[in-house]
């Protein structure tokens, strides 16, 4: 139970045990609202379908993934059932409408109607949106698949729930890449972003790392050890097709990719150092940002695509600096800690996260303005690294060692919502969220 | 009573800003006495690399030649990670003293409001005492809503000035007229609510990262007009002018750009401000020769800045 019913319950249950309003009992009762207001919404429909006799109940399972997705938004709060002056299960197609004034009573914002039903070999979701106060119907979709596709189906709704209350795009339907070791080697898989579905892209024996998604999500570029020199690839989504875009002598490392798609941002040591140049997309237009002898990686864009964060020890330690993407406007944000690394710019502009070594030789998930005040620690079991934003900026995805093996987590932006996504014995890190 | 509360509380910070300028006077000429240092180490390895070429095809190369380089290439690492350390001691103090002067800035302002001058001329508006710009001057400058800052009734927010500007005659410039400044409003006051200076400064830096370029325009803009004396001022006239550069309004950004190395020639961000101004420049049709011409001054006055390198490279690209 979240929060707010938490509150509306121990309500009730003062209300209940104090004396009856006489005129001369006053009571004050102070509710301290919580830093982030989620809109209340009801979920009702999804009746019990079963494919066979005695087979799992898919519209309990539909349920299930459509509250976690709109849970884990960050911007809908889902009202349990227990709740309900009706049985949501018994609201059948069509019926939405006659249970919005009980809603409304409820202080309920919205109404998510969904329903399973076979239709042939495939499934079919029906998802239906109502605005409560209103009484209106926002907007309804239709999805079908097979069983093997019911979590796309599920996830593709409550992005449409998402989007038609809130006008954002949500994340359900995102995928995360990450590396992953096996047999001494390191390969790159992709996942669902709750962490199911995991399927490899890369299977070449060799050190894969670094995976970057384009930013239409078509392109997956890395560094791979397949040649024998780090070099740099773009993977074709779609096609599966391989190029080989940066093969310089030396490191072809930690890319990241320009808000427009046209440039990456990579490190280079062919001129001694380790540099970070941006580069079109074929290896040419080749362009030098940073100077010098020392290591400088990790290059993460702005959303204007107007400047890079990167990780530099040009001043004797590894820290965080900031440069125009003219290679101009050097400055340097963090300034606590031997130790600062792995900046990305989250794609709402306004925070860079972080990692950051503060005593103990582990590392902690932080969180700085733009200009290096505000720091915020976002983790504090066991040691975590590689932050990586969610496209709409409400979630990071990392690595963590706290359970013994690297594996990979999702928090939301304000470090609550803890939720592990890998769970092999192998070592899994380098997660990147996919538009 | 208020001249000694105020310089009771100020006085410890400006000793402050004054030992942290020294600190910094010392190590930038420490670490620009190493970075010379490198140079001639590098010339000396250079030159000592080409002898052993030579050597080597005369068949002469000898061991002395040989312990020479090697350690004049051990002598040059360690340079060079003195340099880097130096270059971060530079860095932190660069910090610590933009602190400071932050700090002084907000000290500023509570002594202001607790000495009941809210308008202080020479230091930033009081919170709870806005500055009213004055009236829009004939023919100048329109007035407009700003749709990123909040500012409270009857404060009016400097308007975002238009692209069409003429361009500021930096040495001979175009051969427009001077372009008329913003008007900079007077100091009367009013009763109200203003957002703090950092964070109206950090709220127009995001939206320019973000890429709402208007957004910023006008944030800086105000930042500029109502706290003209804070220590972050240089840099809300730079990203104003990379605002416009941002959005491709090139003749707004020259002239922005310009301000920096006029108003404020100590500022660090004058370098980055010049090479900008510059490419600002050789965006224009028929203005390649104002674009060089920067670069060269550039060149000049920050000869040893990684933009002297840029400006370098891009003269000789051209």
């Amino acid at each position: 139970m979240t929060g707010l019913w938490r509150i509306l319950l121990l309500l009730l249950v003062l209300w209940g045990g104090m004396p009856p309003a006489n005129g001369s009992a006053q009571v004050d009762i102070t509710v301290t609202r919580r830093a982030v207001q989620r809109i209340p919404v009801v979920v009702v429909g999804l009746q019990p379908l079963q494919l066979v006799s005695g087979g799992a109940d898919l519209a309990a399972r539909a349920e299930s993934i459509l509250k976690g997705d709109l849970e884990f938004s960050t911007i809908f709060e889902v009202l349990p059932p227990v709740f309900l002056p009706f049985d949501s299960k018994e609201i059948r197609l069509g019926e939405e409408k006659k249970v919005l004034p009980s809603l409304n009573q409820l202080k309920v914002q919205a109404l998510v109607a969904a329903y399973l039903t076979k239709q042939g070999k495939d499934l079919v979701l029906e998802g239906r949106v109502y605005n409560v106060p209103r009484g209106a119907f926002v907007g309804g979709t239709r999805y079908f698949g097979d069983v093997k596709a019911l979590r796309t189906m599920v996830h593709r709704l409550a992005d449409e729930v998402v989007f038609r209350l809130t006008g954002e795009r949500g994340v359900a339907s995102t995928r995360i890449a990450y590396a992953s070791v096996e047999k001494g080697a390191t390969e790159l898989y992709l996942m669902d972003y709750d962490g199911h579905n995991s399927v490899l892209v890369t299977g070449n024996r060799s050190i894969n790392l670094s995976p970057r998604f384009s930013p239409d999500g078509k392109l997956l570029a890395y560094t791979s050890y397949r040649d024998g020199n780090p070099d740099l690839y773009l993977l074709n989504l779609e096609t599966g097709r391989r190029k080989k875009v940066s093969a310089l002598p030396g490191l072809n490392i930690s890319p990241a990719w320009s808000p427009d798609g046209r440039w990456l941002a990579l490190s280079l040591s062919k001129d001694g150092g380790t540099n970070v140049y941006m580069m079109g997309l074929n290896g040419k237009k080749l362009r030098r940002l940073t100077n010098g002898l020392g290591i400088s990686v990790a290059a993460s864009f702005s959303p204007n695509g107007r400047q890079i964060v990167f990780t530099s020890d040009r001043g004797g330690s590894p820290q965080i600096y900031v440069i125009d993407v003219e290679g101009t406007n050097l400055r340097r944000l963090s300034f606590q800690g031997d130790y600062n690394a792995s900046p990305h710019w989250s794609p709402r502009g306004d925070k860079i996260a972080f990692i950051s070594d503060r005593g103990g030789g582990s590392f902690q998930i932080y969180l700085m303005n733009l200009d290096g005040s505000g720091v915020q620690q976002m983790t504090t079991v066991g040691s975590n690294e590689d932050p990586a934003w969610s496209p709409d900026g409400r979630h990071l995805v990392f690595s963590s060692n706290r359970s013994g093996t690297k594996d990979v987590y999702v928090m939301h932006a304000d470090g609550s919502g803890l939720k592990r996504l890998t769970r092999s014995a192998l070592n899994n890190f380098a997660p990147n969220w996919s538009p | 009573m208020g001249e000694m509360m105020e310089r009771y509380l100020t006085w410890p910070l400006l000793v402050g800003v004054a030992l942290l300028i020294n600190a910094c006077v010392v190590t930038s000429e420490q670490f620009q006495a190493l970075q010379q240092d490198v140079r001639s180490l590098r010339g000396d390895v250079n030159a000592l690399g080409q002898g052993g070429v030579i050597g080597r095809e005369g068949g002469q190369e000898g061991e002395g030649g040989t312990f020479r380089q090697t350690g004049a290439v051990a002598r040059l690492e360690e340079l060079a990670t003195e340099t880097r350390i130096l270059q971060g001691q530079l860095e932190e103090n660069s910090y610590r003293l933009s602190e400071i002067s932050q700090r002084l800035d907000e000290t500023e302002m509570k002594v202001a409001r607790l000495l009941g001058e809210p308008g202080r001329p020479g230091r930033s508006a009081t919170a709870g005492q806005v500055p009213v710009p004055s009236p829009p001057v004939p023919g100048g400058l329109p007035q407009a809503s700003s749709p990123g800052q909040t500012f409270p009734p009857g404060v009016s927010p400097v308007p975002p000035s238009g692209a069409s500007q003429p361009l500021p005659p930096r040495g001979g410039g175009l051969s427009s007229p001077q372009s008329p400044r913003v008007a900079i409003p007077r100091q009367p006051v009013m009763q109200g609510s203003l957002p703090s200076p950092e964070k109206v400064y950090k709220d127009s830096l995001t939206d320019y990262t973000k890429g709402n370029y208007d957004l910023a325009i006008s944030g800086f803009k105000n930042y500029l007009t109502f706290f003209p004396k804070t220590s972050l001022v240089p840099n809300a006239q730079y990203w104003l002018a990379e605002s416009y550069y941002s959005q491709r309004k090139y003749l707004a950004a020259i002239r922005e750009f310009d301000k920096l190395d006029k108003d404020y020639p100590g500022s660090t961000k004058v370098p980055s401000a010049m090479l900008k101004q510059a490419y600002a420049y050789l965006e224009l049709p028929g203005e390649t020769a104002q674009g060089q011409r920067v670069l060269r001054e550039l060149m000049a006055k920050f000869p040893r800045s990684r933009e002297a390198r840029l400006a370098q490279d891009r003269l000789e690209r051209l």
